[in-house]
């Protein structure tokens, strides 16, 4: 066995090009899958973070009659945080309230539809950690008439710091109130969605907009434990509580079909890569025929000739597959701590929630799977030639050309 | 016991809806020590005869028998094993195996035939033997006509065959390389007792011959046994 693989060996360095022309496209086959891979767990990783950073923290709990989707904000729905729900929020983690409600944001002869957040100024920062959100300007000062707008929603009405807008929303009773707010900062927050529709004010500025009465649509909470142990804690009493995971599920459910296009594209490159080893050794076969007869000639077994192309085939797939393993594991290792920037595509995508920055997601699987396919395809590519090879008839191929 | 004996040895080979009869009942013996020629024109059946009894290829009726086991109804595993164990053959383009060294390509006819001890040893001493003690670790490429066709006689000898078959061994050579390497296969039969059997057009090569077979049409017309004509004056 250790003849036949040196022998193997040798014969892959004979024709050098063409085992190199040959490994490139294993290379690619291998690395791509695990660098895909790497950046589609990326996505999700980026998805969660985004919304766990600015919007829901490790749970997000609405009132029970609140819709999921995303889509409308009714703030005729709100509720009041009990004491007995606060109690079951304090034992869980870090939380905090906030009140969602869809507004029309004017300035000068400019008016946008927007989202508003009416959040606690004490809370808020535990639960939404703000280091690394960008802030020109500063968030509002305590009961003063400010707002902090997101840094896509002040581009597109063209508001600066220090500017003033109005602020028309219906009130929890039903009725239209508009008031002015001095800008008092412009931030990103690094999800898109947010920061291209969304604006904050104080909770007691909210209060004096929406008439809520101690009323919230939202509470996020930064649990101690297990998230999904924590939702479970601090549902009920009439609030639904689910995790990021969860609010998330419909963005990573998309995510899958991306895994699906990718691996039908790995699937496409591996098949060329498979030809190509295939092609390769079905070459070698055939212009080793006089010496596939010598061989059998000198008492070589037929399954010997067979393993010695299967071991040729497999021996590129091996070496071919380490380097793409190489390749891709350096590439989204380099990318996890580094990351990605997509700044200006994600801002441009529009009201997507997600982050500016894609960090790739090492994981063992792709590199294992990649691995075994590659070398798998190359063996499967090597079986026909190998079998060519072990039928020859000693007597002709001893005096091939 | 005979070394190889054919009996009545037919060799038919199907092409395209025709049969072409290369062997049309043939009767050989070989005996041990002999240094046989067969000897015909292109087509006349020498190549089926060697690869037959070099057990390549079976028969289509009639029995070979190698060392008195008959080898028509072999396995190919089986074939196998008796080639690697028995059987030394040069090849009229030396087959080496490109890759490999001359002490390589000498030392795989051992490891086929399941020699892994003090094969070193052997292999140095079977390229010494041909005389190509410095150049153990040349590939084919790097060595001349005369010296790859002995490195692939040390092939043949290193396993301490019962026969060597040699189809047409000089047929690649210029004259004087033919001449050298005939009477190394010469000095091996006289002094070591190993079975040669050739096939050749060569004359020098039938002149060394102690028995000259001759075949036309697939039969042979003539078996003559002789004192043959020593190449170069030796004896």
């Amino acid at each position: 066995m250790i003849f036949l693989a040196q022998l193997a060996l040798r014969n892959l360095f004979r024709n050098f090009s063409r085992t190199l022309i040959t490994s490139v496209t294993v290379v690619f086959g291998v690395a791509l899958p695990i660098l895909g891979w790497g950046m589609v767990d990326g996505l999700d990783e980026n998805v969660l973070r985004a919304s766990r950073t600015t919007i829901t923290g490790e749970i997000l709990l609405r009132p029970d009659a609140y819709p999921t989707d995303g889509i409308e904000f009714p703030l005729s729905k709100a509720e009041v945080v009990s004491p007995e729900l606060a109690a079951k929020l304090d034992a869980a983690g870090a939380w905090t309230a906030r009140t969602v409600f869809p507004a029309r944001l004017v300035k000068g002869m400019e008016a946008v539809r927007a989202s508003g957040n009416a959040y606690d100024a004490t809370t808020d920062g535990t639960v939404f950690p703000r280091d690394k959100w960008e802030i020109e300007g500063a968030w509002p000062a305590s009961g003063a008439s400010e707002v902090v707008l997101g840094e896509g929603l002040a581009r597109l009405i063209d508001a600066k710091v220090g500017d003033e807008v109005i602020v028309e929303a219906r009130t929890f009773p039903g009725a239209m109130n508009a008031l002015t707010f001095r800008v008092a900062g412009v931030v990103n927050t690094d999800n898109a969605a947010l920061d291209g529709a969304g604006f904050w004010v104080e909770n007691g500025v909210g209060e004096g907009l929406l008439q809520l009465d101690g009323r919230r649509t939202h509470v996020a909470v930064d649990a101690h434990g297990d998230p999904a142990v924590a939702a479970a804690a601090v549902g009920g009493s009439g609030w639904t509580a689910r995790t990021v995971q969860e609010e998330c599920a419909d963005l990573i459910a998309a995510n899958m079909i991306r895994r699906y296009a990718l691996l039908f594209l790995v699937g496409i490159i591996l098949l060329i890569a498979g030809v190509g080893i295939a092609n390769t050794v079905i070459m070698a076969a055939y212009e080793r025929v006089r010496e596939v007869g010598t061989l059998m000639a000198l008492g070589m077994k037929k399954g010997d000739v067979a393993g010695l192309f299967l071991l040729e085939g497999a021996g590129m797939g091996l070496v071919a597959g380490l380097l793409g393993v190489s390749i891709g594991a350096a590439g989204v290792l380099y990318w996890q701590a580094n990351g990605i920037y997509f700044g200006n595509a994600v801002r441009n995508a529009g009201q997507v929630a997600m982050g500016s920055t894609l960090f790739m997601q090492f994981r063992w699987t792709p590199i294992l799977v990649s691995w075994c396919f590659g070398l798998g395809i190359a063996v499967v590519a090597s079986l026909w030639p190998a079998r060519y090879a072990a039928n020859l008839n000693p007597a002709d191929a001893v005096k091939a050309d | 016991m005979s070394l190889c004996e054919l009996r009545n040895v037919k060799k038919i080979y199907p092409m395209g809806d025709l049969e072409v009869q290369a062997l049309r009942g043939v009767d050989l013996t070989i005996e041990k020590g002999e240094f046989t020629v067969i000897a015909g024109p292109s087509g006349s059946g020498k190549s089926t005869v060697l690869n037959l009894i070099g057990c390549l290829d079976r028969p289509t009726s009639g029995e070979v028998l190698l060392e008195d086991r008959p080898v028509a109804k072999m396995g190919d595993t089986e074939l196998g094993a008796l080639r690697a164990a028995r059987i030394g053959f040069i090849f009229q383009s030396f087959n080496l195996i490109p890759v490999l060294t001359a002490f390589e390509n000498v030392e795989l006819a051992l490891r086929l035939a399941g020699h892994h001890t003090d094969n070193k040893a052997r292999v140095e001493k079977a390229l010494r033997d041909v005389g190509l003690g410095e150049h153990f670790h040349r590939r084919p490429a790097q060595l001349s006509g005369g010296q790859q066709q002995r490195v692939a006689i040390a092939r043949a000898l290193v396993k301490s065959p019962a026969l060597v078959i040699a189809d047409e061994p000089t047929a690649n050579l210029d004259s004087h390389n033919g001449k050298a390497i005939l009477q190394l296969m010469r000095e091996m039969n006289e002094r070591d007792g190993v079975t040669f059997l050739f096939s050749t057009h060569d004359a020098m090569v039938m002149e060394q011959a102690k028995r000259v077979v001759r075949l036309v049409d697939g039969a042979i017309v003539d078996d003559t046994r002789r004192a043959p004509v020593y190449a170069g004056g030796a004896s």
